[in-house]
């Protein structure tokens, strides 16, 4: 079975669970209260909740997405989650600037722990007061537009826009791969 | 481009390093929900103008008349209104009042520093001590040339300032590092900026390793006053907040092989050219 873990993390109320339901073929588990499949293995001597959930797409392929505890303590849960996963998308509510703080920490958190490929979902995005794109991107830190990771305006309630963010995600590490394919041909050639 | 938020939420400190970080030209306003008795340097105001050219403050006023400066001249009895008027017309457009009547040799260069002093560097970092207010940054604001010295302060100097010139600092307790967590230096070469003692105490602790209770039991110090200094190196860019684990009995306990239980591996590229074909379908579907 080939499995890719994607993590689903971000401020409280960002649309992680939202998301996560939205394009899960199961109905999404919470596994404070029940625990299945791999979350099984996860869950054992934790109290901690997450979501979680999974699309099979052929036989022995899928995806499972693991949505983040949704309160911003790090506890080893995350960092479970975070070296076990393939990817990772940040949701941020593009309307709640005090949410930019913690999603500044999560991406610090994440990025010391992990170089895995990222996306940035902003949900809320058609608020009236939603904060333009580059200066939420500005704003959790990323000052040159040449070094940023694919940011795309996200409605976790869509399946079309999940799908979305989904697609984009997977393209980045596809890409990815192929850059680490690359840098490794390279050096073998030095 | 316009943002808004409240103070509360999104704290001066962070405006300040988001506006010179991203090299922003507007103008900022800050209205105080209550303008409170800790206000004693500034006379009592709606709302405070603040002034970026790409990224530098520029200017400070209180009001949008355009007269600011040509009062503060006045009452220091170096020129008279009506003269500054007279002066002004001749400058060319889009020059700062304060450098075309330097040009003029109605001020000098000391004057203006003066000016810019009494302007800017004296009253924004008061405007750190206001506890709650709305703001907004409105990109498309034309500069006050009218208003303008023609000098320029650091917006991170300015919060440095303002943040050690804070002493009620209960609206930020909750923007604070947490006490468990380590702080990473994002400087590559020297620190830029005048660094008190007991800020280049802590900035010698900040390897990457120690937290910040233990950077404050390193240097006997309370772990709230080594949270303000680092809250203080983090608005002004040096440094980053990574948050700790939190350790609980559970992980103590939990045995090594149960974190392997999960393997790691790498996605094929069929698997990938699978789940996008899949995904394009489902939103076809949609």
């Amino acid at each position: 079975m080939e499995i890719m873990r994607i993590v689903v993390t971000g401020p409280v109320g960002a649309g992680k669970s939202s998301f996560i339901r939205t394009i899960s073929e199961i109905e999404v588990v919470d596994t404070d209260r029940k625990a299945t499949d791999e979350t099984a293995a996860l869950k054992a001597k934790t109290t901690v909740a997450m979501d979680f959930g999974r699309l099979h797409f052929g036989k022995n392929v899928a995806l499972h997405l693991y949505g983040t505890p949704g309160q911003e303590r790090f506890d080893f849960m995350w960092d479970i989650l975070i070296r076990k996963a393939h990817a990772f998308i940040l949701l941020v509510s593009s309307h709640r600037p005090q949410d930019f703080r913690a999603a500044r920490r999560i991406l610090a958190f994440m990025r010391h722990r992990a170089k895995i490929p990222m996306l940035i979902g902003l949900s809320h995005a058609d608020n009236p007061a939603a904060w333009p794109m580059e200066e939420i991107l500005l704003a959790l830190g990323y000052l040159s537009p040449h070094h940023r990771p694919p940011t795309v305006p996200v409605n976790a309630l869509e399946t079309a826009s999940v799908v979305n963010a989904l697609a984009a995600l997977i393209e980045a590490y596809a890409r990815d791969q192929v850059a680490e394919l690359n840098r490794l041909n390279k050096d073998a050639f030095i | 481009m316009k943002i808004t938020g409240y103070l509360s939420e999104f704290s001066l400190g962070e405006i300040f390093r988001f506006l010179a970080q991203g090299q922003k030209t507007g103008c900022l306003t800050i209205k105080p929900v209550e303008a409170g008795e800790e206000m004693t340097v500034l006379p009592l105001a709606s709302a405070y103008y603040t002034f970026f050219h790409h990224g530098n403050i520029v200017a400070s006023t209180t009001s949008l008349d355009h007269q600011e400066l040509q009062r503060l001249i006045a009452k220091r009895g170096w020129l008279r209104i009506p003269t500054i008027q007279k002066l002004a017309q001749l400058c060319p457009p889009r020059a700062t009042l304060g450098l075309c009547l330097k040009t003029q040799g109605a001020l000098d260069g000391e004057q203006l520093k003066l000016l810019f002093k009494q302007q800017v560097l004296t009253p924004i970092p008061h405007l750190f001590s206001i506890k709650d207010g709305w703001f907004e940054f409105d990109a498309n604001h034309p500069l006050p040339y009218e208003e303008m010295t023609g000098l320029t302060a650091s917006p991170m100097e300015i919060a440095l300032a303002g943040l050690r010139l804070l002493r009620d600092w209960t609206p930020l307790l909750d923007k604070l590092p947490l006490p468990s967590s380590t702080v990473i230096s994002l400087l590559q070469g020297e620190v830029p900026y005048h660094l008190h003692q007991s800020e280049w105490q802590v900035w010698e602790h900040i390897d990457g390793t120690l937290s910040i209770e233990q950077i404050a039991a390193k240097l006997n110090q309370s772990v709230l006053d080594i949270q303000k200094i680092c809250f203080r190196f983090m608005v002004v860019g040096m440094v980053e907040e990574v948050a700790a684990i939190t350790t609980v009995d559970a992980v103590a306990t939990r045995p090594e092989h149960e974190m392997d239980a999960l393997p790691i591996t790498e996605i094929s590229h069929s698997f990938l050219q699978g789940l996008l074909t899949f995904l394009k379908g489902k939103k076809d579907a949609a």
